[in-house]
């Protein structure tokens, strides 16, 4: 009789890279393909323009969003915790940020006002994911649970303010704050959506992170966390403590991302749902892309941030969010079956 | 006070299956963040079989993409071990997209077949038949749980995988089990969300609804008989938002906060508690199952 075993097993690295580089290429296939088909569009046009979106410099602009939230999900994710609420610290980065940028004097100020957002914004993001994380490590509540849960009550929290105290004079009724002040907004890169203070920023936090989680010693209990929580307790450093810095370290970042939204990008407060947008979510799959190492997460980061915008590019009928949204599905299960021939050996026996 | 047949109305039995069926799946340890993308795609799958063929046959394709659904899940996270939470994201996405594909379908043959595009529900149940029917699965899902030899192993594999298997439970089997049943409950719900609620379709409708659901299943701790009490609260409020608004001024958005907050206090405050080391929760919630080097 024939028996199928899964056997766990360790991919070499330059196989490993290979499979990565492949799925990356197979999935701009994908891409291709499905709109060609489902929506119509001949072939060659599509690949010209999928080329196109790669080369193009706009898609920077989501990389500002899913680089470092990516990368503080990263530090989330090397300790086991599943911090699904990245999308709700963003939020949260974003009502922070619009406070000081625009109910405090600090706002006018130019460079102060932008930096003192930033750093509320971060502050607030990660006051998020602590309670999910105080959770967690003191009385054992399902983070993946309570993260999931706590995006829903940001969502709600922003459109309240948006809706009610906070709602702009000058909006003709929409429900948005008022624009915040000139001084506090990050110019645009001329002719592009994106500012290139950020960029920086987002690109000086691959090293950092890459350091902290490698070479500090609080970083290595991080990932030792992972694999072992006894082997952390017993080189004297309390697992309740790491568990912590690594949640709230991600809901920072994610915090600084919703706050860039709105200095960068929005430019005021508006409703929950349009400032995470699910980028939240797909900056889970970012990570995962990289194999959760900081040094590979910009490469991951660009790529899904070039599918993100073929979403934009690419208009035909009401079709085609949902067709976008298909095919990035559809490669983000490549990236999954990926990780399972990473992992495992199917071994057939006689 | 509110009126009865208002609370008991074709969104509470939606919710309520939708619950139902999530601690089935649950109990038996899968962590269903994919049940969201198959709500989303279950109704929109109703909707467009009931335009083409007729309530029935739309039943038994809506019940049948559960199993599919299923199998899918399962191959993710039995077979090829992958984290639950990655799985159930992906898979919401695609069906999130699949769903606007097949409901556009719906749209745009509703004219063919000389329909209009609003639906004319088979039935109409009143308040006590669909307070009656909750009740009646929910009792009937504890008695599978609770009392039948499968629905022990499932809340086993729940607890403590490992032990299970120990004890003879096949891992893959049960969960899977558990996974078809409550997605057939599930993709029921979705149904009664289409022909009885909503008789329409407009893209990614009932988006979200899926992980409202988790929250309420977490707030009855995963246990069937009292998921009825916070899907009644849910209910309830979800009814009388206006109501608050106008009367006492509370704003809508505050309201729609409260069925989280209340889930993650109360799953909070019953773990401070003692008892909750007794307490035959799923712990195991999310845990990957490897079998070392054993033959499937």
């Amino acid at each position: 009789m024939v028996k199928v075993a899964i056997v766990r097993r360790e991919l070499p690295i330059w196989s490993n890279i290979l499979l990565r580089i492949s799925v990356a290429i197979g999935g701009i296939a994908l891409a291709v393909s499905s709109l060609a088909f489902l929506l119509g569009i001949p072939v060659d046009l599509v690949a010209s323009r999928v080329i196109d979106v790669f080369i193009r410099l706009d898609a920077l602009r989501y990389m500002t969003v899913f680089l470092p939230t990516a990368l503080g999900l990263a530090i989330a994710f090397h300790a086991k915790l599943w911090n699904l609420g990245a999308e709700g610290q963003i939020v949260l980065g974003a009502i922070g940020a619009t406070y000081i940028a625009l109910f405090t004097p600090v706002g006018e100020v130019p460079f102060l006002g932008a930096t003192v957002s930033l750093v509320f914004a971060s502050i607030a993001g990660a006051l998020w994911a602590l309670v999910p994380a105080l959770l967690r490590t003191f009385l054992g509540v399902n983070e993946a649970l309570t993260t999931l849960m706590m995006n829903y009550i940001a969502y709600y929290l922003a459109n309240y303010l948006v809706y009610g105290p906070w709602r702009g004079r000058t909006v003709y009724g929409y429900p948005e704050t008022d624009p915040i002040p000139t001084q506090c907004r990050f110019p645009w890169f001329p002719g592009y959506s994106f500012s290139i203070y950020p960029l920086i920023i987002s690109f000086a936090l691959v090293p950092l992170v890459y350091m902290f989680l490698y070479k500090t010693r609080i970083g290595i209990a991080i990932r030792a966390l992972g694999s072992s929580g006894t082997a952390v307790e017993l080189s004297g450093i309390s697992r309740r403590k790491v568990a912590i810095i690594a949640f709230v370290l991600s809901g920072a970042l994610a915090g600084f991302v919703g706050g860039n939204e709105v200095l960068m990008y929005h430019r005021k407060l508006v409703p929950g749902e349009k400032i995470g947008a699910g980028m939240g979510f797909i900056s889970i799959l970012v990570v995962w892309f990289a194999d959760l190492n900081p040094l590979v997460v910009p490469l991951a980061s660009y790529y899904v941030s070039s599918l993100h915008y073929l979403r934009m590019v690419i208009q035909v009928g009401e079709l085609t969010e949902a067709v976008a949204r298909f095919f990035v599905g559809l490669i983000f299960v490549l990236m999954l079956l990926s990780i399972f021939v990473a992992r495992y050996r199917v071994v057939v026996k006689r | 006070m509110i009126d009865l047949g208002i609370l008991f109305e074709e969104f509470y039995l939606f919710i309520a299956l939708a619950v139902l069926g999530d601690i089935v799946v649950e109990r038996s340890g899968v962590l269903n963040l994919g049940i969201d993308g198959f709500i989303v795609f279950a109704i929109a799958l109703t909707y467009t079989c009931t335009v083409v063929f007729n309530p029935i046959v739309a039943l038994a394709i809506t019940l049948a993409s559960a199993i599919v659904y299923a199998i899918l899940i399962s191959l993710l996270i039995n077979v090829m071990h992958l984290s639950h939470i990655l799985s159930g994201l992906v898979l919401n996405m695609i069906f999130y997209g699949l769903s606007v594909v097949v409901g556009n379908i719906g749209l745009s043959l509703a004219p063919i077949y000389l329909r209009r595009r609003t639906l004319v529900a088979p039935i109409t149940l009143n308040w006590g038949v669909i307070l009656l029917i909750s009740i009646a699965v929910s009792i009937a899902i504890w008695l599978f749980l609770y009392r039948s030899r499968i629905g022990v192993a499932i809340r086993a594999c729940g607890f403590n995988p490992k032990a299970a298997d120990h004890l003879g439970v096949k891992m893959w089997r049960t969960r899977f089990i558990a996974l078809a049943l409550g997605y057939i409950v599930i993709a029921f719900s979705g149904y009664v969300y289409t022909l009885l609620y909503k008789k329409s379709w407009s893209s990614y409708i009932g988006m979200g609804y899926g992980f409202l659901t988790l929250a309420l299943a977490m707030a009855s701790l995963w246990h069937p008989l009292i998921a009825l009490i916070p899907v009644t609260i849910f209910s309830y409020l979800e009814r009388s938002l206006y109501i608050y608004q106008l009367e006492y001024g509370i704003p809508q958005q505050i309201l729609s906060m409260i069925p989280y907050i209340a889930s993650i206090a109360f799953v909070t405050f019953v773990s401070a508690l003692p008892i909750s080391k007794r307490l035959a929760i799923p712990r195991a919630l999310g845990e990957i199952y490897f079998k070392e080097e054993r033959a499937a």
